[in-house]
């Protein structure tokens, strides 16, 4: 099943082969396949068996049923006699009826599937803990489902599961590249950048432009940007490229751990019509679109290791094959790569190649963490808070002192990202002309005890909890180890306080 | 007391959730058997029942926690006697939520969201099995 589901990324066929798989594997006669509709905030039917024609396109809301619960909690979920299930719902239904409760009932909601269904199981979909979509299957037969059976459907799900976000990205990157290939055709400048948070008179910003400024106009082909999350590693390669020799030229950018190491390769180097299955066309990969200007290459650190070295083999010979070609394609690009990761250590590590690393690393910027130039947290501020209140209509007329004084004593673990989330956050909900240090929502210091101490009154600890756990995943942009480490806890900790508050990561992290 | 492990048969009873039969007894030695809607698998030696509304159940184990427990087995056409001892409630963590999501489920196709809720999640150790 796996080597037919990598040998597609076309989604009919991956419901196809998941749907025969499960009934060679477990016999089930009915069952759906729901993809996530987030515009919605519902799942839609768009793959069924053994039901009618009805059943495809219907909708199933968060937290109804049990496709919608499964869905909410990201949980498996497996129900078996459901006849005696049902015979004990009703008996209570009577004994409401007959206490005269009978408001207490709510509506019974239309849902797909079998009404005299004996086993049902429902398994959520999922990417990094992001709901895709939710698989289930059901059998008007008594089905008992062992460890087995759960471990089975488990591993048929993720196979799916990952099938399903692999070819969901490649139709997304397949319809950019398409529009990307038409900008490019037009050859049309970009826009000019505003390089406004590239602001701070602090020693470290200085060092930072004054490096910008020796190799922005260089002929230097390859530059490794470094820096912890949220330092602003995509912003400096746009003021690279923009203030560059090259702006005229095409910028592209591509998260490499945002696809499977195929994906990335197809769409980094292009490929041959009828490399893969679903190769109907030759495809000029980013290189090639980029012609002429710079690629940015985020999150290099995640590269795999065949990619490694082909990235090498193009850096060393402005030179590579697309998928499937035998023929060597020539362009001129300034590759421009970025990490978080300790590239040096992974390299020692043997876990990224030494020799890509000192190619990559021919010019290398460090930024720094907002916690080293402290100094600079006034003035982000108020660039952000003319940002964010002329983009919400908020004539927001000043940071009070005392909030600036706050804002600057806060570590700012989430670098400026994280600083500029806060701004944005307090501009939105500000209900006066100035923002003081409570609009800001800052985290307790571990070292302010009083601040820990709690009030006489109490506290919402569930919505404490809660926001202390979204608070240090958005600090870490959605990296959970990162995450935990700020919150001071296990990684499963962390993950059970996810899935318990129902928090999913936001699109494109 | 003795204490017994629970057979791996009986797992599959317990994780395919079928409602069951739970006697307890007051601390006077009145009896009362109520139907409930799920035991769960906590480990070889505990079994979770689903609190929800049965006051009087609850009350009993408080008061003494010895209670039995019946458990329909359709795949071998038998009963499941366990006998139990109230331990604890749990109102959060994976069994409570576990169990939580299963009774949401039933509850929400049903149109009983509104008074078919989980309460505690209540553990109990086994203390003996038996087929019938």
């Amino acid at each position: 099943m796996s080597t037919r589901l990598n040998a597609t990324l076309n989604l009919e066929q991956i419901y196809d082969v998941v749907l025969h798989t499960m009934h060679d594997l477990f016999g089930f006669e009915h069952a759906l396949i729901l993809l996530m509709d987030d515009a919605h905030a519902s799942l839609r039917v768009v793959a069924s068996r053994g039901y009618d024609d009805t059943a495809a396109g219907r909708r199933v809301e968060l937290g109804v049923g049990v496709i919608g619960t499964v869905a909410k909690r990201k949980k498996m979920m497996r129900l078996g006699n459901l006849s005696q299930t049902r015979a004990y719902v009703d008996a209570i239904k009577r004994e409401v009826r007959e206490a005269g409760r009978e408001s207490t009932l709510g509506p019974v909601p239309a849902l797909p599937g079998l009404p005299d269904a004996e086993s049902q199981v429902a398994i959520p979909l999922l990417i990094e803990e992001r709901l895709v979509g939710v698989f289930f299957v059901e059998s008007v037969e008594r089905r008992v489902f062992t460890e087995r059976d759960e471990t089975l459907i488990a591993i048929v799900a993720n196979l799916c599961a990952s099938a399903i976000h692999n070819a969901q990205s490649f139709r997304r990157e397949e319809m950019r590249r398409e529009s990307l290939e038409s900008a490019a055709v037009a050859r049309r400048p970009e826009p000019a950048f505003d390089f406004e948070e590239l602001v701070g008179a602090s020693p470290a910003m200085d060092a930072v432009r004054a490096l910008l400024r020796k190799i922005v106009k260089s002929p230097a082909s390859t530059i490794l940007i470094t820096g912890a999350n949220g330092t602003g590693k995509d912003l400096v390669a746009k003021v690279l490229h923009v203030q560059g020799p090259r702006a005229a030229g095409p910028f592209m950018n591509i998260t490499c751990s945002a696809l499977a190491e195929n994906l990335l390769e197809s769409e980094l180097f292009g490929h041959e019509r009828g490399a893969f299955t679903d190769a109907h066309k030759q495809k000029r990969g980013l290189l090639e679109l980029a012609d002429g200007g710079s690629v940015f290459l985020d999150e290099i650190g995640e590269m795999g290791p065949t990619l490694q070295a082909k990235l090498l083999r193009f850096l060393e010979e402005k030179t590579f094959k697309r998928v499937g070609g035998s023929e060597d394609v020539r362009v001129d690009v300034r590759v421009i790569a970025a990490t978080n990761r300790d590239l040096a250590r992974m390299v020692r590590e043997g876990r990224f190649r030494e020799d890509l690393y000192y190619r990559l690393r021919v010019v290398p910027i460090e930024l720094p963490p907002l916690k080293d130039r402290a100094g600079d947290v006034p003035e982000l501020t108020k660039l952000f808070v003319r940002r964010f209140s002329s983009e919400f209509g908020k004539p927001i007329e000043r940071v009070s002192p005392e909030a600036l004084a706050a804002l600057e004593a806060y570590e700012w673990p989430g670098n400026v990202r994280e600083l500029r989330n806060a701004v944005e956050r307090a501009v939105l909900l500000a209900e006066g002309p100035v923002l003081e240090a409570e609009d800001f929502r800052l985290p307790c210091s571990t070292t302010d005890r009083e601040a820990l101490r709690l009030a006489p009154s109490g506290l919402g600890f569930e919505e404490l909890e809660r926001s202390l756990v979204v608070q240090a995943l958005e600090m870490s942009g959605w990296n959970k180890a990162q995450a935990a480490r700020l919150l001071g806890m296990p990684r499963d900790w962390l993950r059970y306080r996810i899935e318990k508050h129902g928090l999913t990561p936001p699109e494109g992290t | 007391m003795s204490e017994a492990l629970l057979p791996d048969e009986i797992r599959a009873v317990l994780d395919n959730g079928v409602p069951c039969v739970l006697a307890t007894c007051s601390a006077d030695g009145a009896p009362n058997a109520t139907i409930i809607s799920q035991a769960y698998w906590v480990d070889p030696k505990r079994v979770a029942l689903s609190f929800q509304f049965f006051s009087k159940t609850i009350r009993n184990v408080r008061e003494n926690p010895h209670a039995s427990l019946c458990l329909s087995d359709f795949e071998r056409d038998l009963f499941w006697v366990l006998d139990l001892e109230y331990e604890r409630s749990e109102t959060e963590g994976p069994v409570f939520d576990q169990m939580d999501m299963q009774i949401e489920a039933i509850a929400s196709a049903t149109g009983m969201s509104g008074i078919f809720k989980l309460k505690a999640a209540d553990i109990y150790r086994v203390r003996g099995v038996r087929t019938v």
